[in-house]
């Protein structure tokens, strides 16, 4: 039950004074049964004019704010500590058909059921296509049981797809990824929930933080870590379980889980809309430390 | 007239009229729709309003009327349904993808309750009648409804073409709908008006080039509430406010006209332009009523029509009134075998629309395709079945037209859908009697009478006369963009006037057989025509003018003027009056040219001088002298003096050697700058350079003067948001006014005249000096009150790269 410190600051600098921003942050931590946030706090500069809180449809805490004084220089950081444990998956062979799952929440009769089904359905950085759903299909083979065809299908986009930085553009779509087998933890979140979605399975979008190892005998870089992204989805009976196939490994005590979504629009960790302010440099610094 | 067998009461009573009489009426009914103009902006290919207006009789009508004021009841219970507990969802009773395969289902507002507590204010429903006499739905509108203001327009003309029948006939009145939207969208920011924050409603239109702002301004105007942009509006601590000239003022309750996923870039579609970003913050905390609500443009998804009767039944507790044409979601496995047995009587359309046009995919007949096409069809229904609906054909029953036939006008049947229009208050619906009649194929629309049975009551939207208003001379609150609007009206108006001034200066002296020996004109062609055209002078005059006056793919020339100016008077619509709107509706448009030669551009000439008068004279005598007067002012004045300096640099500042072109140079310039008149009363014939200059420049008492221009220009800024001149400190714009008038006052006209090597040098740099100083007051104008900072997009803060994994 690894504790981490994390730290995580974005920068702006912009070439001509910002008249007014508006900004939405998905960087508040959410409650999460495997998680237990011990401190957490947020500083902005310049400081926010007014600011709102609330809880979106899929359950994350959003901060809304503006700030509306001239600035050229803007600065979010959030410092939290957060213990962490694995939970443990289901029997693989044991979970539901793949088909029933899908059948089943076609009506959903209850809250549980109605809100996996919110994730069953194509969205805007994951929408339908036919290569997707045929590459899916491979795993997904008659009757097979959900989480056993699940892993495989993330060992398949692990082994299949090289991880290349800068090879995609934010947002390209599950089949992007599918014809380029390159990209970044968020692009093989996307396709994987393509390919769950192609099939009318629940599938999460989640944001978060990755624990990072130093090099042997090296020490760990200060501020090199960033944002992660992986998935989850639905086992009837059993409850969401974490897949990462960026790394072919579950969730577990080395996953920090901040916001889930549908895709990557739904939870962007700090977007915003600003008047004036010309050209800009961004710096984003991520630090995860193990406590104990 | 020829009469058609039928119950229609009004074709009986028409078919007593001479036909003389009749296409006298219908003249009537066209002169009252093309001054409004709504026809140019029709979404459905529209080819005018019919006369004959679709009547419904009072029985027909009760059922109508409840199965209208039922939906628009059951529509809002099931937004607020969708975005709030979704029991609808949690039975088995709906399909899952109903609500999150839909793109139209808006998350960001889910839990979010809307000020004034109604989802739906203003409902629209399109209803057929079948050939058994019955009445179906088959579309809802409940996002942001049209063809209330076509209803309008189309009521307005018909009644006027027919008023004797209109009243004989116990026609029901609209206004009274009016009123009560109106006062629907009043009450609804009660709660924050309440806090003692606000009162003001606008209506919030979609951009210029909209098919539907037309419309929209017509609404506006009706209802009495300004139109606004995006643009206009300003988010500051989570409240909306207009921005005006006058700062600032709160925003109550915005009735949109503007689809769900444009309202805010941060968190809707990002490429909602200008949109007015934070508002969904806004309407979150409960500062701003928005009506339609954000989010109902998920009911107009065509695959909630087999489900409300049962819908209807769990939210409402009743029975659906006025059913849909039959309609089976093919992903229901039982409905579409049954389907699938006989597609040809079936019409399949997509279940959600399009989620980059918000708008429905053409609905496909399948009767009517072609084999290949009808493979394709059910090829994409076998994949994705649950993607798709289908709907039953039916058979309407036809309605009169009347209409050109290859044997003259008659009458002749036609398919008409109606569209009705309702509004929710909190504790009623009220149904509007009357409505917009489409017909099929794009043939037009109707006006529909719905009859009384008892005597109808006037009623007006003006207010009663119990009710004191206290007089007033505030201007209210102008939106700065409709300023920055007026201000560039005033310096096309200005613009028009002098180049159709120079053109006809032109084409009288090319219309002259000896235009070859008139040494005036290369002058006057360099200095009046743009650069594009400069290459032509030479060899062909009269062709470059041609190019300069007529050409609307010439960039410099006097077409684009005229074009901006339609436009803009498009935009303003809703704040001048409707006999300035006429004018500058049709400005420019007079019959073009027939025929080669100079002269045969002059009647055209004559023609935008006079829209130009009609124009000046109209805004003179019509407009209040509040900021709108002022900026259009400030445009035309700018403009004016700008282009008489450049005039007068052009033809005077280099002197011929012969004094027979400089005489001729003195008369152009009088005659283009419009000073010749006074010129020759105060100074007979003999033309001399010094009096020419003073009139044209220093003299305040010659209107079409620089001085007298920049006089009034102060005259006109005294009055705007801070630039008080009885302050002990001068404004900026002040201090520059009054400095070019001061030097135009001193200016030396016989120093300015010398001449030094066939060179004005004092007066060039003195025009130089002026045209830049009157730009500069043109700057000051619009970054002090028009300008707008530029918006960057919506910006990311993302890495999602690892540096080790």
């Amino acid at each position: 039950m690894p504790i981490y410190q994390i730290d995580h600051e974005t920068v702006y600098d912009y070439r001509l004074p910002v008249l007014y921003s508006n900004h939405l942050a998905h960087m508040l931590p959410r409650a999460v049964s495997r998680q237990n946030w011990i401190s957490h706090s947020i500083e902005v500069d310049p400081d926010p004019s007014i600011q709102q809180e609330r809880l979106d449809i899929f359950g994350n805490r959003v901060l809304a704010f503006s700030i509306e004084q001239e600035h050229k220089h803007f600065r979010f950081k959030t410092t939290g500590l957060v213990d962490v444990h694995a939970e443990e998956p289901p029997k693989p062979g044991e979970t539901m058909p793949w088909e029933n799952v899908s059948k089943l929440l076609e009506r959903p009769t209850n809250d549980e059921t109605l809100d996996a089904a919110m994730y069953a359905y194509a969205s805007p950085f994951a929408k339908f296509e036919e290569s997707v759903r045929n590459y899916a299909l491979e795993s997904f083979q008659p009757n097979r049981p959900i989480f056993d065809a699940a892993y495989e299908l993330m060992t398949r986009i692990f082994t299949d797809c090289k991880y290349t930085p800068g090879a995609t553009r934010i947002g390209a779509q599950p089949q992007e990824i599918l014809r380029g087998r390159k990209g970044v933890c968020q692009d093989f979140a996307h396709l994987m929930i393509g390919c769950l979605r192609s099939l009318h399975l629940p599938c999460r979008y989640v944001s978060g933080y990755l624990r990072t190892h130093s090099c042997e005998g090296q020490p760990k870089l200060v501020g090199a870590d960033a944002t992660h992204a992986w998935v989850s989805t639905y086992v009837p009976d059993h409850g969401w379980v974490e897949l990462d196939p960026t790394n072919n490994v579950l969730g577990g005590d080395e996953h920090i889980v901040l916001a889930w979504g549908r895709d990557f629009g739904d939870v962007s960790p700090l977007k915003g809309v600003i008047t004036g302010g010309g050209d800009h440099t961004l710096k984003v610094s991520v630090n995860v430390d193990v406590k104990e | 007239m020829e009469c058609v067998e039928t119950e229609d009461f009004f074709i009986k009573s028409i078919s007593a009229m001479s036909k003389v009489e009749f296409e006298h009426r219908c003249m009537r009914l066209h002169n009252v729709l093309d001054e409004n103009d709504l026809s140019s902006s029709m979404i459905f290919r529209h080819k005018g309003t019919d006369p004959l207006p679709l009547v419904i009789s009072t029985e027909d009508w009760k059922t109508i009327e409840a199965g209208i004021a039922q939906r628009a009841r059951l529509f809002n219970a099931l937004a607020s349904d969708i975005y709030g507990e979704q029991r609808l969802w949690k039975n088995g009773k709906l399909p899952a993808a109903l609500l999150f395969a839909n793109p139209d289902f808006l998350q960001v507002v889910w839990k979010v309750r809307p000020t004034g507590g109604l989802f739906v204010n203003l409902a629209s429903t399109d209803v057929v009648r079948l050939k058994d006499g019955s009445f179906v739905a088959v579309a809802d509108h409940l996002q942001v409804p049209e063809g209330l203001g076509r209803a309008l327009e189309n009521r307005i003309g018909v009644s006027r073409a027919f008023p004797e029948l209109f009243r004989s006939m116990r026609t029901e009145r609209l206004a009274v709908f009016f009123k009560k939207l109106m006062d629907g969208l009043d009450d609804m920011h009660k709660d924050i008006r309440e806090r003692g924050e606000s009162d003001k409603v606008v209506l919030l239109a979609s951009g210029p080039e909209n098919p539907r702002r037309a419309e929209d301004a017509v609404i506006a105007r009706y209802l009495g509430i300004p139109l606004v942009e995006n643009d206009d509006l300003a988010i500051r601590n989570m409240q909306v406010y207009m921005k005006t000239l006058m700062g600032l003022k709160k925003i109550g309750t915005i009735f949109r006209r503007v689809e769900d996923g444009m309202c805010d870039p941060l968190e809707l579609r990002i490429d909602s332009g200008e949109g007015a970003v934070g508002l969904i913050s806004t309407v979150r905390a409960g500062n701003v009523a928005i009506a339609n609500f954000l989010g109902t443009g998920v009911l107009e998804t065509p695959m909630f029509k087999p489900f409300l009767p049962e819908i209807c039944k769990e939210l409402l507790g009743e029975e659906l009134l006025l059913r849909d044409v039959e309609t089976l979601w093919l992903g229901n496995a039982a409905d579409a075998e049954r389907v699938m047995a006989e597609p040809e009587k079936w019409i399949f359309k997509k279940a959600f629309r399009d989620a980059e046009s918000f708008k429905e995919t053409e609905p496909k007949t399948y009767a009517s395709m072609t084999t290949t096409a009808q493979l394709a069809l059910l090829q994409a229904i076998e994949e994705a079945p649950e993607q798709w609906v289908a709907e039953k054909s039916i058979d309407i029953a036809t309605v009169y037209t009347y209409r050109e036939t290859p044997d003259g006008p008659n009458f002749v049947p036609a398919v008409s859908q109606m569209r009705f229009f309702a509004v929710n208050s909190a504790s009623e619906t009220t149904v509007m009697p009357g409505g917009l009649g489409i017909l099929d194929d794009g043939l037009g629309e109707k006006d529909i009478w719905v009859l009384s049975e008892k005597p109808v009551a006037n009623f007006s939207l003006l207010a009663p006369a119990s009710q004191t208003i206290t007089p007033s001379r505030a201007s209210g609150n102008l939106p700065s963009r409709a300023a920055e609007n007026l201000f560039r009206l005033g310096r096309d108006l200005s613009a028009s006037n002098m180049m159709a001034r120079i053109a006809r200066g032109i084409a009288v002296r090319l219309s002259d057989e000896s235009w070859m020996d008139m040494p005036e004109l290369p002058w006057i062609l360099k200095a009046g025509l743009s650069d594009e055209s400069q290459s032509r002078l030479a060899q062909d005059p009269e062709n470059a003018l041609r190019y300069f006056v007529l050409r609307k793919d010439n960039k410099d020339g006097m077409q684009c003027v005229l074009t901006e100016i339609r436009d803009l008077g498009m935009q303003l619509r809703d704040r001048i009056s409707e006999d300035l709107w006429l004018y500058l509706n049709g400005f420019g448009i007079a019959e073009m040219p027939a025929g080669p030669g100079a002269a045969a551009l002059l009647p055209y000439l004559k023609e935008v001088l006079s829209d130009s008068a009609a124009v000046a004279g109209l805004a003179a005598d019509s407009m209040t002298r509040g900021h709108e007067w002022r900026f259009l002012e400030l445009g035309r004045e700018i403009e004016c003096a700008i282009r008489t300096l450049r005039l007068i640099k052009n033809l005077l500042s280099t002197t011929p050697t012969d004094e027979m072109t400089d005489l001729r140079l003195l008369q152009a310039v009088l005659e283009i700058g419009d000073g010749l008149m006074t010129y020759h009363r105060r100074y007979g014939g003999r033309l001399q350079i010094v009096p020419v200059i003073d009139l044209l420049l220093s003299d305040e008492s010659n209107p079409r003067s620089v001085a007298y221009q920049v006089a009034k220009l102060r005259e006109a800024s005294k009055h705007l948001p801070g630039n008080n001149q009885s302050e002990a400190t001068f404004s900026p714009l002040d201090r520059e006014l009054m400095r070019v008038l001061a030097e135009l006052r001193l200016a030396n006209i016989e120093q300015l005249s010398k001449t030094e090597n066939n060179h004005r040098e004092n007066l060039e740099k003195l025009l130089d000096e002026q045209i830049n100083s009157i730009e500069r007051i043109a700057e000051i104008v619009t970054r002090l009150y028009l300008s707008h900072a530029p918006r960057a997009g919506v910006i990311h803060a993302t890495t999602t790269e690892m540096s080790e994994v």
